[in-house]
């Protein structure tokens, strides 16, 4: 009777495999040295095909519009121009408070004002997991890691997190774990957490009167709008009370933003 | 190559430029785990690391996983080896 020896029985790794695991940890430890270089490489190419094909649905949207409903289309034009008509005062009533309040702080030695730089999105949720957009201007344009980025104006969305040449990575404020201190209605310190989809989280003591609409705005001279509150929630015992908030624009729904540059 | 890789590789790139181009981002692991579970293990690989540079790294509490999509498409080459040792019975090994 031969017996197989527990050295022998032991099954050995094959070579095949021991090659795919020594690939697989050289493609690791590559990728967290150069991730940044390649991610600059690829984006440069990849940053083209995203503007011609948001260019194309933009006129397929066109295209295919024509063949709407004529009443349909008829009423939502009325529904639109009312609102106009409304907001188009409030519009200008707040320019014309804006404009006055730069000249205040003007008056007062703090001359404020960025340099702005529009920006297409190339990739946002759900093209894109994790929170982020994907603008199609760069290092090369004057974007730097840590500019704030708005939808317009005042209406802060996030921050770069990563500038290419060509493209740059936008992490919203309402990106899972991104914390942020903002002060509700201006002068109540609230500590803001992101959750994804646009959404995000505070607690404030349960004496603060806040209800659904405040806004919250970033400590700044500026005011910079990240969210409004779009819940509030107090339980009995408790001496915290939770708010939700949301990004004042749909994330879903940008097509430009405003990179404001240092 | 035989027809069935060639329908695998077809659906798998169909799948992941969907997602890619149509915004959907869930697509693209539906492909990627097509590939590597049909056995093309390299180019569902290579897919899941060129995902992860494009798209960067996740955030929250996901954060240190910093290659999510090369991790997923490796435990799926881990899902196909048990599955082929474990699980399937040895004569449909060749039916895979």
């Amino acid at each position: 009777m031969t017996t197989i020896s527990n050295n022998r029985r032991r099954r050995k790794i094959s070579p095949t495999t021991a090659a795919f695991l020594i690939i697989i940890t050289i493609i690791l430890v590559l990728g967290l040295l150069w991730r940044d270089a390649a991610a600059n490489i690829l984006w440069k190419i990849l940053s083209p095909v995203f503007s011609a094909r948001n260019s194309a649905a933009v006129s397929s949207v066109g295209f295919f519009g024509q063949f709407k409903d004529n009443a349909k289309l008829a009423e939502e034009n009325r529904a639109l121009k009312e609102a106009l008509a409304s907001t188009t005062a409030l519009v200008a009533d707040r320019n014309f408070l804006y404009t006055e309040n730069l000249s205040l702080k003007a008056r007062l030695g703090r001359l404020v004002g960025d340099h702005v730089v529009l920006s297409a999105v190339l990739l946002r949720s759900p093209g894109i997991p994790y929170g982020t957009l994907i603008i199609d201007i760069g290092t090369k344009n004057g974007v730097r890691v840590g500019d704030y980025v708005s939808s317009a104006g005042s209406t802060y969305i996030g921050r770069v997190t990563e500038a290419y040449e060509t493209t740059s990575r936008v992490t919203l404020f309402s990106a899972p774990g991104q914390t942020y201190q903002g002060l509700l209605r201006g002068e109540i310190p609230l500590a803001l957490l992101g959750q994804g989809s646009g959404s995000m989280t505070g607690e404030v003591p349960v004496g603060i009167d806040v209800s659904v609409g405040d806004v919250v705005a970033l400590p700044s001279i500026m005011p910079q709008f990240v969210a409004k509150v779009s819940a509030v929630v107090h339980e009995e015992g408790q001496s915290f009370q939770s708010i939700y908030l949301t990004l004042p624009v749909n994330p879903l729904q940008l097509r430009f933003v405003e990179v404001h540059t240092r | 190559m035989k027809n069935n890789d060639l329908f695998t590789l077809l659906c798998a790139f169909i799948l992941m430029s969907a997602g890619f181009a149509f915004s959907f981002w869930p697509l693209v692991p539906a492909g990627m785990a097509l590939l590597v579970l049909y056995g093309h293990t390299a180019l569902g690989v290579t897919a899941g690391l060129l995902f992860d540079i494009v798209w960067g790294a996740p955030m929250g509490i996901l954060a240190f996983l910093h290659f999510p999509f090369l991790l997923f498409a490796l435990l799926c080459v881990l899902i196909r080896i048990v599955a082929l040792r474990v699980i399937l019975p040895r004569g449909d090994l060749d039916a895979l």
